[in-house]
């Protein structure tokens, strides 16, 4: 019995020891499997000449969007532009869509639309919408969006599922190092290009523009186009000449910029640290006046002649952890003065209409009285799902969120009342 | 995850199958281990209460699993006895179920190719084990005893790992981030000692 037993413990021992000493024999196994992004090009010449107003079509993702008259322009990301009619609110009609590859940024002056294609500014002449045409371009104007080569655009992408196998060694935590991802940008995320009402009354005799959001990166005064080709530079173009569009400068101008607003003879540029005060008194240079700080986050910023308002949100690759609404002193803008703080959950876009504010806060849009912008006033939520930004114009609100495009009649700004809603397609075309 | 059920559902219908007029019992084994794998010998704890009838048992399993990623297994557990004198016993198991992550990456430490930072989730995969074991009453007739047993462990884990922001700041990406799924499959040699009541 007992020789048993010592055979069995014997056993045990052998059978231990090799186990310990021979771990290496299994070998872990890693499969990795993505998502590999093919880009298809088309030849530029192509692409331009079928930018030309098709017919409304559904929309997908919504980006910028812009208001001039009585037509609504929205970005839909990297595809073009929707033209809507909102000569009746309750009622807006999806007229024509221009089908722009790599578009993010829209500015109208008098019929001559602006727009990006990837790395291009183009002009289009929108006279007549349902026969759009374009007249310039400037290429490689938003240079970090050089994705192809010079003749031809990326029209689409081909997405074919992709694995690889790791056998990992020793203790190493695999994948350290070895993520695998698509790394392709461009520019302003569904973000809304601002044009402050000051710019266009002061520049209506130069030629008449838009009104848009607050985080823009374009904006257009009189005969130049102000705009943040890349995170650091502030670009300048003439734009006299519809035809030709004319780079006149595109110089360092900050760090981590984000957003451009313009306010009386000034550009404020937001970036992800501050605000960056541009001097336009000579349209053609403009000429750095002062900066301002903030906390680190994603801030668009938006003024009118006596307070700046700035927005922080945290995350997003923003950095930071403040969720607030900053008012600060601006009589001075190149002094400006922090005044009051307001806690937000996370809050994106934001305008104002004389005395009234709209922020975009994570699932509403707030309205304060701004009478007092010591101390804001919260006279309505309306809720929108992930609200984006808005432009408040005439009572009507314009609120572009993932979910769509909703309008508001704030007339009576306690009891703000949906008008009308344009939803994105959910099957995605 | 219904594979490893279904078998251990079998393994249990062959265990009753095969059962005499013993009674059922109350049984209970806590055991504290060894993974050994390429990742290198890693703590292992496992709990496994269940009813045992003649040198059968069925049980449920709830572990702490520290072999490269740590992990929560909960599993069916199937026993069967096999007497080699009247205080000393061989036995066989089997155990089948889910792997539940526990772990977290520390915030930072997934850096793209690009620069970037990206994030990771977790998510549940198999767990199996099977082995041999070696156990030594106490008493004649005692249910209690300590035991040793030697096997091999098969766990699985998935993560994404998703780009948090592969963009400059102000911008967005061409192509959305897409995450990278990542299925571990982590095979180690698992070495017990416990105590059974």
């Amino acid at each position: 019995m007992r020789k048993k037993i010592s055979l069995l413990l014997a056993g045990v021992c052998v059978v231990t020891g090799s186990l310990l000493l021979f771990p290496g024999c299994l070998k872990d196994r890693v499969t990795g499997s993505y998502k590999l992004y093919t880009p298809v090009y088309a030849l530029k010449s192509t692409v331009l000449a079928n930018i030309n107003g098709d017919p409304g079509t559904a929309i997908n993702q919504t980006g910028q969007i812009y208001i001039k008259g009585s037509y609504i322009f929205l970005n839909e990301v990297d595809k073009g532009i929707h033209i809507i009619d909102n000569s009746n609110p309750s009622n807006p009609v999806q007229t024509a869509f221009l089908s722009i590859p790599g578009n993010l940024n829209i500015g109208v002056r008098n019929n001559i639309l602006y727009a990006d294609m990837y790395a291009d500014l183009l002009s289009i002449d929108i006279s007549n919408i349902h026969q759009a045409k374009v007249l310039g371009s400037l290429q490689g104007f938003w240079e970090a969006r050089s994705y192809a080569p010079p003749n031809e655009v990326i029209v689409s992408w081909s997405v074919k599922d992709t694995s690889f196998t790791v056998i990992p060694n020793g203790l190493t935590l695999l994948p350290q190092a070895g993520y695998v991802g698509f790394g392709g940008y461009v520019t302003n995320p569904g973000a809304v290009n601002a044009l402050a009402e000051f710019a266009s009354a002061s520049n209506a005799s130069q030629g008449s523009t838009g009104m848009a959001g607050s985080e823009a990166v374009m904006t257009l005064i009189g005969d130049y186009l102000y705009a943040i080709p890349e995170e650091h530079s502030l670009g300048v173009v003439q734009v006299t000449d519809s035809t030709q569009p004319n780079l006149i400068s595109s110089n360092m101008a900050g760090y981590d910029l984000e957003t451009i607003f313009p306010i009386q003879d000034k550009l404020l540029l937001g970036s992800k640290e501050g605000v960056f005060v541009y001097s336009i008194s000579n349209p053609s240079q403009p000429t750095e006046v002062g900066e301002f700080k903030h906390g680190t986050a994603c801030d668009p910023v938006i003024a009118n002649t006596n307070y700046a308002y700035v927005t922080l949100r945290a995350g997003d690759g923003c950095g930071g952890s403040a969720n607030e609404l900053d008012v600060l002193g601006a009589q001075d803008i190149v002094n400006a003065t922090p005044i009051q703080s307001y806690p937000m959950t996370s809050p994106t876009g934001l305008c104002l209409d004389g005395s009234l504010l709209f922020v975009c806060d994570a699932t509403v849009v707030k309205v304060f009285d701004a009478s007092n912008p010591d101390n804001l006033q919260l006279l309505s939520s309306v809720p929108v799902n992930n609200p984006n930004d808005v432009i408040a114009f005439n009572h009507v609100l314009l609120v572009v969120a993932a979910g769509g495009l909703y309008q508001f009649d704030y007339t009576d700004p306690s009891h703000v009342k949906a008008i009308s809603y344009l939803p994105v397609n959910n099957s995605k075309s | 995850m219904r594979k490893a059920f279904g078998l251990a559902a079998l393994l249990a219908l062959c265990a009753g199958a095969g059962l005499g007029q013993n009674p059922i019992k109350f049984r209970s084994t806590e055991t504290v281990g060894l993974s050994s794998g390429s990742a290198g010998n890693c703590l292992q704890l496992q709990t496994v209460n269940g009813v045992s009838k003649g040198p059968w048992f069925v049980g449920l399993g709830a572990g702490l699993d520290y072999y490269r990623f740590r992990s929560v297994p909960l599993f069916l557990s199937v026993t069967r006895d096999l007497a080699v004198g009247k205080r000393d016993w061989l036995f066989l198991y089997v155990d089948g179920g889910t792997n539940l992550p526990w772990y977290k990456r520390a915030a930072g430490s997934l850096i793209t190719p690009g620069g970037g930072e990206a994030s990771s989730t977790f998510h549940s995969g198999e767990y199996w084990s099977g082995g041999l074991g070696y156990l030594w009453k106490l008493g004649d007739h005692s249910k209690k005893a300590v035991l040793f047993s030697a096997g091999y462990t098969v766990k699985k884990l998935s993560e994404d790992q998703t780009e948090v922001s592969g963009c400059p700041i102000g911008e967005i990406c061409v192509v959305p981030p897409t995450p990278v799924v990542y299925e571990y499959l982590c095979r180690a040699y698992q070495l017990m000692i416990g105590f059974r009541f």
